[in-house]
């Protein structure tokens, strides 16, 4: 018996395998057929002027512009405001805490990484409604609750990958800024996380990719159809994963299908591209970083 | 300790106690915007009892079962590919392809879940419809199929960090007793990860009944209990995002922050779940 | 090999004793280091040689997390007095800076060879000083490094050879003009000649400074150590002849 299970094998693993491949092909595959013809610039500006649609001129209106600007603004808000805190944080769980509070954090943040996402935006949205009764009623579900909501998402990835990083450096690494009379800060400052910036820099393209797919959050904190560029923080907005949702549940022509098949298509492509970039990078700039002094 | 040591340690400090206070800001928010249910003696309906709002029940008890259906589904269907595919990764492919795979499913795990929601709707939907031929296709079946797509990734990368720990020597002892490549993997590596396997199967069950996008989309969202597999179901988390739109001061809205409230709970007691894994007899994952 | 004369102590262990919660590692040490010297620490491998020299410049305390536990009194002479150096008010930064350490292994940051000499003033926060380059010079000079990088400064430190590399490094933990200075075997990864140059700068050292060097080779001990200590069961006796 066993040996046909051995036999079997082989068969099991590369099966497995091609089977993943063959679902996730398909996938890409069918988004690539049906949505590549329409990739162009209508896709993106629709009936309005490059030129024009980029400087702000005119509105774009049958177009994925206005969608591609608010994810942009989404994700360069969110992770600004989840960077600081979640790189201090990952530092100070690494470098400072000691124990049984370093495992007690370490329980809340595992918590918060495992926290559907639907929880965070309805506690953005719970957020929106303190606020309303509170300060001010003109406060709504906006791109800054969206942002805010994402960063606390993303926190947690920011946090992990901060300190597994700065826990990875080996002891004799560790042990040469202190020998020549660094303060403990001067030795993270200066030598353990440049030595870690490759790590830190994944992190935090992997947040922002989180940041830029994400459909559940956006969708209790502001997002909506139809809402142009977004105009200041405290008003609607559109961001590419809801409109592929809207899209998919409520599209009333040929011309919106393939619109969606677009943006499919570009939030992919956007994603693939987060991955390449991420390792060019982390080539780059964790050399440049030793240049300065 | 100097002025600018002591302020940089509790900086840090400082952020680590924002970021604790954000979780723990969760639970409170949903608590207290859930407070009128909780108080009010009938929790017990609410969370036990079917949704039907024509006699005024507006129990959560069919969310529930969804939920959990569609996520023990979806990582069942999973499991055997994910461990055949992570055996093949990291043992049995040649270094090369090896290395390849572990970066094409690296890359999988960046596929949004809206898109395989997208693609469900277009394809796998017709697809149920006209093979099984019952119902609309929008199915329990349906979401957790593509909801299995979209945590394998996740649970392959795992259950290789799991192998890859294995002790070399184990491995080399194995081999130099002309054990093949699946002996080795059958008799040393498997039995040595089974912790690690445990917690990634944990996680994966984590990541499907938190997942919002493929329920919402593919699994038809009926408020009743579902029947069988073909039957439609909702989840909470499709739930809430279908229910955001109503009333504020409706019943119905209140529920919202008791979903909520479980599925904090649930995920709560998954992580506590995988901690224990890492007290388990036997290797830690 | 000198007789002892009787210098004044440099270093002053009474009854140390360390261990990392179980077995002592360190077991009563009692030991005088004599000022402008070369003490030599020799024994078997894993007997506590590299953990009597952390004990010196309290680095055992930057492991994470810090297990280990100290007892008995360490004394240096440093700044014109004896000074216990596990006070609590004792500053550890300021600690280091009058007590350097060279490592096994050449550790050199990833920077320059001008920025790893420099790094310690920078972290002193004495790097605004104009003559920062002479003093890198005047290190590198006795670390008798200068003449070969002197060209080069700015090119990255881990392009030296392996005992450019220690040359370096020890150049790098002279730049603040310690009074002590702990070497954990500095030149068991090199080849010969690698080594007798530093033995040689070494022994230029002791003019300005005084060494604790661990060490496996008996031979070198041999050439330079003016004082052989051996490290038996946790316990250093010296050993006055080889």
């Amino acid at each position: 018996m066993m040996r046909h299970a051995f036999k079997l094998f082989h068969v099991w693993v590369w099966g497995s395998t091609f089977l993943l491949l063959a679902a996730t092909g398909t996938v890409i595959g069918f988004l690539l057929v049906r949505g590549w013809a329409g990739i162009g610039q209508e896709l993106v500006f629709g009936e309005t002027p490059v030129l024009a649609a980029l400087m702000l001129q005119r509105p774009v209106f049958d177009g994925l512009f206005p969608a591609m600007v608010g994810t942009l603004a989404l994700v360069m808000l969110s992770v600004g405001m989840a960077l600081p805190v979640g790189l201090a944080t990952g530092i100070y769980l690494a470098e400072y805490a000691t124990g049984r509070l370093s495992s007690l954090l370490s329980l809340f943040f595992d918590i918060l990484a495992g926290m559907p996402s639907i929880v965070v935006g309805l506690f953005g949205f719970s957020i929106t409604i303190f606020l309303h009764h509170r300060f001010s009623g003109k406060i709504y579900p906006c791109l800054f609750i969206s942002a805010l909501s994402l960063a606390v998402l993303v926190l947690p990835y920011l946090i992990r990958t901060t300190q597994a990083a700065l826990e990875a450096i080996p002891v004799d690494l560790r042990l040469i800024g202190p020998s020549l009379g660094a303060t403990r800060f001067q030795n993270i400052f200066h030598v353990l996380v440049p030595h870690s910036l490759k790590s830190i820099l994944s992190g935090i393209l992997l947040a922002i990719g989180r940041c830029a797919e994400d459909t559940a959050v956006i969708m209790l904190t502001g997002v909506v159809v139809s809402a142009g560029i977004p105009k200041s923080i405290w008003g609607n907005f559109e961001a590419l994963p809801f409109y592929i949702y809207y899209v998919s549940a409520q599209y009333t022509d040929a011309g919106e299908l393939t619109r969606g098949y677009g943006a499919a298509i570009i939030l992919l492509l956007l994603c693939a591209f987060l991955f390449g970039i991420s390792f060019w990078l982390q080539h780059r700039l964790s050399q440049r970083m030793f240049e300065r002094v | 300790m100097t002025r600018s040591e002591f302020l940089a340690k509790h900086g840090f400090m400082a952020a680590a106690i924002i970021s604790a206070a954000v979780t723990l800001a969760i639970f409170i928010f949903m608590a207290l915007l859930g407070y009128p249910i909780l108080t009010s003696g009938r929790l017990f309906a609410a969370l036990l009892g079917a949704w039907q709002p024509t006699l005024q029940s507006y129990g959560i008890l069919p969310m529930i079962t969804g939920t959990f259906i569609l996520a023990i589904l979806a990582v069942a269907a999973a499991f055997p590919v994910c461990l055949g595919c992570a055996a093949l990764v990291s043992d049995a492919a040649p270094g090369l392809v090896g290395r390849f795979l572990h970066a094409v499913v690296r890359m999988m795990t960046g596929i949004p879940t809206v898109v395989y929601g997208f693609v469900g709707i277009f394809v796998l939907v017709p697809l149920m419809r006209e093979v099984f031929g019952r119902g609309s296709g929008f199915s329990l079946l349906t979401a957790a199929l593509m909801l299995a797509l979209l945590v394998s990734p996740t649970m392959i990368l795992l259950f290789c960090d799991s192998f890859r720990r294995v002790t070399h020597s184990y491995r080399q002892a194995a081999a130099a007793l002309g054990a093949t490549t699946a002996q080795q993997f059958l008799y040393v590596v498997l039995p040595q990860a089974r912790n690690g396997i445990l917690a990634g199967v944990l996680l994966g069950l984590g990541r499907a009944l938190g997942d919002t996008m493929i329920a919402l989309m593919l699994a038809g969202n009926a408020v009743a209990f579902p029947d069988h597999l073909f039957d439609s179901a909702r989840t909470l988390t499709a739930h809430i995002a279908l229910i955001i739109a109503a009333d504020f001061d409706s019943p119905e809205f209140r529920t919202l922050f008791l979903c909520g409230l479980t599925l904090y709970v649930l995920t709560t007691l998954l992580v506590l779940g995988v901690r224990l894994t890492m007290r388990l007899p036997g290797r830690r994952p | 090999m000198k007789m002892n004369e009787a210098p004044a102590a440099k270093v002053e262990l009474r009854n140390v004793r360390f261990d990392y919660g179980s077995a002592p590692i360190l077991n009563g040490v009692t030991a005088d280091f004599p000022a402008h010297c070369i003490t030599a620490v020799v024994g078997p491998s894993g007997q506590g040689k590299t953990t009597l020299l952390m004990t010196l410049n309290r680095l055992w305390q930057e492991e994470r997390p810090t297990v280990g536990r100290l007892a008995g009194t360490v004394r240096i002479h440093l700044n014109g007095g004896m000074v216990d150096i596990y006070q609590d008010r004792y500053d550890l930064t300021w600690l280091r800076r009058r007590v350097g350490m060279v490592f096994q292994s050449p550790n050199p940051l990833p920077m320059s060879i001008y920025k790893n000499v420099a790094f310690p003033l920078k972290l002193a926060g004495e790097n605004r000083d104009h003559r920062m380059e002479e003093r890198v010079q005047a290190a590198l000079r006795q670390a008798f490094l200068w003449d070969e990088v002197k060209d080069r400064l700015d090119k990255d430190a881990r392009e030296l050879s392996g005992g450019q590399q220690q040359r370096l490094c020890i150049a790098r933990s002279l730049i603040l003009r310690p009074e002590l200075l702990l070497l954990d075997e500095p030149t068991s990864s090199l080849d010969r000649r690698a080594c007798e140059v530093i033995e040689s700068l070494l022994a230029h050292l002791k003019e300005s400074c005084t060494m604790v060097m661990v060490s496996h080779y008996l031979e070198q001990v041999r050439r330079i150590a003016d004082r052989v200590m051996v490290m038996e069961n946790g316990r250093l006796l010296p050993q006055a002849a080889l």
